[in-house]
């Protein structure tokens, strides 16, 4: 026996970890249905990057743009990790949707995945909150707009709205609350839930290629293999590009103007928020919500190939391109005053 | 797919595009501040911002000209900014515009631009309220002048762009190679999978 079976023998002793081995479709290693997992190796990338930036940031109101603007110029390769913490989040952000866009597609939220779907929709709401506040923490005109839009809403809400508005407490700053959102709350959340998604992966084992038969088998460890190779990809790509193409930080913010348009996967809401204001942002994130939630209630059938759904498929595919034509349009036009000014 | 179908969706896509550039119009706009000094800031930022902005920054700037709490700013080089801007001038005005409201006699501090910078780009509520400079622009001292330009810099977007420095090459040439080989891996995997 050689040494490296010698230590493998004696940690799966110990640790179990030839239960891993369990076997998955051969097909869960094909781009398409590795996208949750490139996702996972976003995650990891954006938590052990954010808690290095979290050495040099500082959430209080007067000195958070400095400490970026020092983390951009002044502190060591800060620069990169800065850049490697934005892209990731570019990059998750795109395999997200590209995810639950496959998911939808190949019928994979059907019976008995329901609640998955469900859980999946809670992470999708996760991650654009995390995007939400780390946009906010740069403390730029840009973060300062988007959080008078979260005091808006706030507003809006009443009561209930009440912790994302400066009343919730005079001691600490909300940039100081977002914050500890942005790297304790959200986080927390966000591991529960990929927890409960991964368990209900496990007891429901990843779904069929519709239409096609399980031609093979592979252990799961095969999989985590495969995932590897990806990982190497996307940080490959999210490092040239926080070399090549590193982010920006406007100065610090000046209250009473709006001047910025926000990232890229808010702009839909804000071609709908430039048409009837702060309701319109937040009335129309619950209803794309609520859609996303009752897809697989609606759409009931047993067939999962697409050519046999060709109602919601027709209805996916209008909301997407809705969707990206507001996008579009919030990109190309002026934007309105909502809340400044 | 249904004629009436398809037309209910052309008829619905035409809606939303046409409707919503009009809507932006019907975006409500909430009254100016009363003081210059936040007047002139707000100018100064969205000049730095978006310097196409120029109906909403001469309107605040005519506005601080008729503020009656002018506090804090020397109202000489806002309507000076004012004219220049008309003008198409938008780099000068902004000089003038941040020389406006520059504390009193604002000279380098002994550590350096870094920390006079930071408190010229702090957010109103953190600078104490400055008495007006006591001279225009093109005849501050250097120290002043000096401030300025940080100042400027400070109100402008920091874009750090690529340098080419050998620690940048490196890691660009890390990130290739990570690139390269994971593609390779899976291209290899993939060839093993086929029959």
């Amino acid at each position: 026996m050689s040494t490296w079976n010698g230590v493998w023998q004696a940690l799966d002793e110990r640790l179990k970890l030839s239960d891993f081995t369990y076997p998955v479709p051969r097909h869960a290693n094909t781009v398409a249905y590795s996208l949750g997992g490139i996702s996972l190796i976003g995650f990891i990338v954006l938590i052990v990057s954010g808690i290095l930036l979290a050495q040099y940031y500082n959430p209080v109101p007067q000195l958070a743009n400095d400490s970026v603007r020092a983390i951009t110029q002044v502190v060591h390769f800060a620069r990169i990790l800065r850049g490697i913490h934005y892209w990731a989040a570019q990059v998750v952000m795109v395999t997200v949707l590209l995810h639950m866009f496959r998911i939808f597609i190949t019928g994979s939220f059907k019976k008995p995945r329901e609640a998955n779907w469900i859980i999946g929709v809670g992470l999708l709401a996760v991650t654009v909150g995390l995007f939400f506040t780390g946009t906010v923490l740069k403390w730029d005109q840009e973060g300062f707009e988007a959080l008078e839009h979260n005091i808006a809403i706030g507003h809006l809400l009443g009561g209930l709205g009440h912790w994302f508005t400066p009343a919730f407490t005079e001691h600490v700053p909300l940039l100081v609350r977002l914050y500890i959102a942005h790297i304790n709350i959200l986080p927390g959340i966000l591991l529960l839930l990929l927890a409960g998604h991964f368990w209900l992966i496990k007891k429901h084992g990843i779904s069929a290629r519709p239409g096609q038969p399980v031609a093979e088998m592979l252990p799961f460890t095969a999989h985590l293999k495969h995932l590897g190779k990806y990982a190497l990809v996307f940080m490959g790509i999210v490092l040239i590009l926080a070399v090549l193409r590193p982010p920006a930080v406007g100065p610090a913010p000046v209250e009473g103007i709006e001047v910025t348009k926000p990232p890229w996967p808010f702009l839909p809401l804000f071609a709908v928020e430039n048409w009837v204001g702060v309701p319109g942002l937040f009335w129309a994130s619950v209803i794309l919500f609520l859609l996303l939630l009752l897809v697989p209630f609606v759409d009931r059938s047993p067939h999962a190939v697409w050519r046999r759904r060709p109602l919601f498929i027709t209805l996916g595919f209008l909301l997407l391109v809705v969707l990206v034509g507001l996008g579009l349009l919030a990109w190309l036009t002026p934007g309105a005053v909502h809340v400044g000014g | 797919m249904g004629k009436t179908v398809r037309w209910g969706i052309v008829s619905l896509m035409t809606a939303v595009l046409l409707g919503l550039p009009a809507g932006g119009a019907l975006a409500h706009k909430g009254k100016l501040p009363e003081d210059a000094l936040t007047l002139v800031r707000q100018a100064s930022a969205l000049l730095a911002q978006n310097p196409g902005m120029t109906g909403e920054v001469r309107e605040r700037l005519l506005a601080a000209l008729k503020s009656k709490k002018p506090a804090g700013v020397h109202l000489d080089q806002v309507a000076e900014a004012l004219r220049v801007l008309d003008k198409k001038d938008v780099g000068t005005a902004r000089r003038l515009l941040v020389a406006a409201v520059m504390p009193a006699g604002m000279l380098m501090p002994p550590e350096g631009p870094g920390r006079a910078a930071s408190s010229a780009a702090a957010p109103p509520s953190a600078a104490p309220l400055p008495s007006p400079p006591p001279a225009v622009a093109s005849g501050q001292p250097p120290g002043v002048q000096l401030s300025v330009e940080v100042a400027m810099k400070m109100a402008e977007p920091l874009q750090v762009r690529f340098t080419g420095s050998k620690a940048e090459n490196a890691i660009l040439a890390g990130g290739l190679a990570l690139v390269g080989f994971g593609l390779f891996l899976l291209g290899r995997t993939r060839r093993a999978m086929q029959p």
